[in-house]
């Protein structure tokens, strides 16, 4: 999250991750540090980097 | 003659008796060598992770370099390079900082890892190669594939008194990977537009 809103701020950044919760597969797209794509929809997503 | 028979036959067996333990049994039976060299297309595969490492926060897996660098790859080679790592520690802090484990494995195969675990750390029975199937949109088959993978790398075993997934983790340290510094099972890829992905920890 520190990378979508700093270094890489202005790309298209498409992130596979993890649930902390369960384990199941997070998929996201930022376009400009913001959230493009969210799957699952139920998914909460904290950008850091202040 | 006889004399420098006799000396020489002594020479040999003092010299023996210093030899380290595991020098003198290779004298008698040859052990197994581990390969101290990749073939040129697996070492490609090396060479590109190694380079990877060294950049900030980076630490692209062998399946995603195998995919990075093109060609034809297989399940085969990623083993191959998987033991590769496991025996050469030496090769990179990334590997002595985060275990070789988290650099050959799939996600699939992490996400896997990353649930029976838990289960097995909760008393829970794990989910079923339907469920898992299910949550990695894969088909049961590509589940045993994942089993088998990581069963290969011994990291789980196969135990047939439980129902269901029939296997469960290897080892201790498998069941209890979380702490400072253990990302054994975890994955986090990145893709910047127009550009190859990579993982980082």
């Amino acid at each position: 999250m520190l990378l979508v809103s700093s270094e890489l701020k202005d790309n298209v950044v498409t992130i596979d991750d993890s649930s902390q919760y369960n384990g199941a597969p997070i998929h996201l797209v930022f376009e400009n540090s913001r959230v493009k794509e969210l799957d699952p929809a139920t998914t909460r997503v904290f950008l850091g980097g202040g | 003659m006889k004399r420098l028979k006799s000396l020489t036959a002594l020479t040999v067996f003092l010299a023996s008796l210093l030899l380290p333990p595991n020098q003198a049994a290779a004298q008698t039976a040859a052990p197994i060598a581990a390969p101290t060299a990749l073939p040129d297309k697996q070492q490609k595969v090396l060479d590109y992770m190694l380079n990877d490492w060294n950049k900030p926060s980076r630490i692209t897996g062998v399946d995603l370099a195998m995919q990075n660098v093109g060609g034809q790859y297989s399940a085969d080679d990623r083993y191959a390079i998987g033991m590769f790592l496991r025996n050469n520690p030496r090769l990179h802090r990334t590997l002595r900082t985060f275990g070789w484990e988290t650099a050959v494995l799939t996600p699939s195969e992490k996400h896997i890892g990353r649930i029976v675990s838990r289960a097995e750390r909760q008393h829970q029975p794990p989910p079923s190669r339907e469920e898992f199937a299910q949550v990695l949109k894969v088909s049961p088959a590509a589940v045993t594939d994942a089993l088998k993978m990581l069963e290969r790398f011994e990291i789980m075993r196969p135990d047939l008194t439980l129902k269901g997934l029939g296997y469960r983790m290897a080892e201790d340290r498998y069941v209890d990977w979380e702490g400072a510094m253990r990302i054994t099972f975890m994955n986090h890829r990145v893709q910047v537009e127009g550009e190859k992905p990579f993982e980082v920890f």
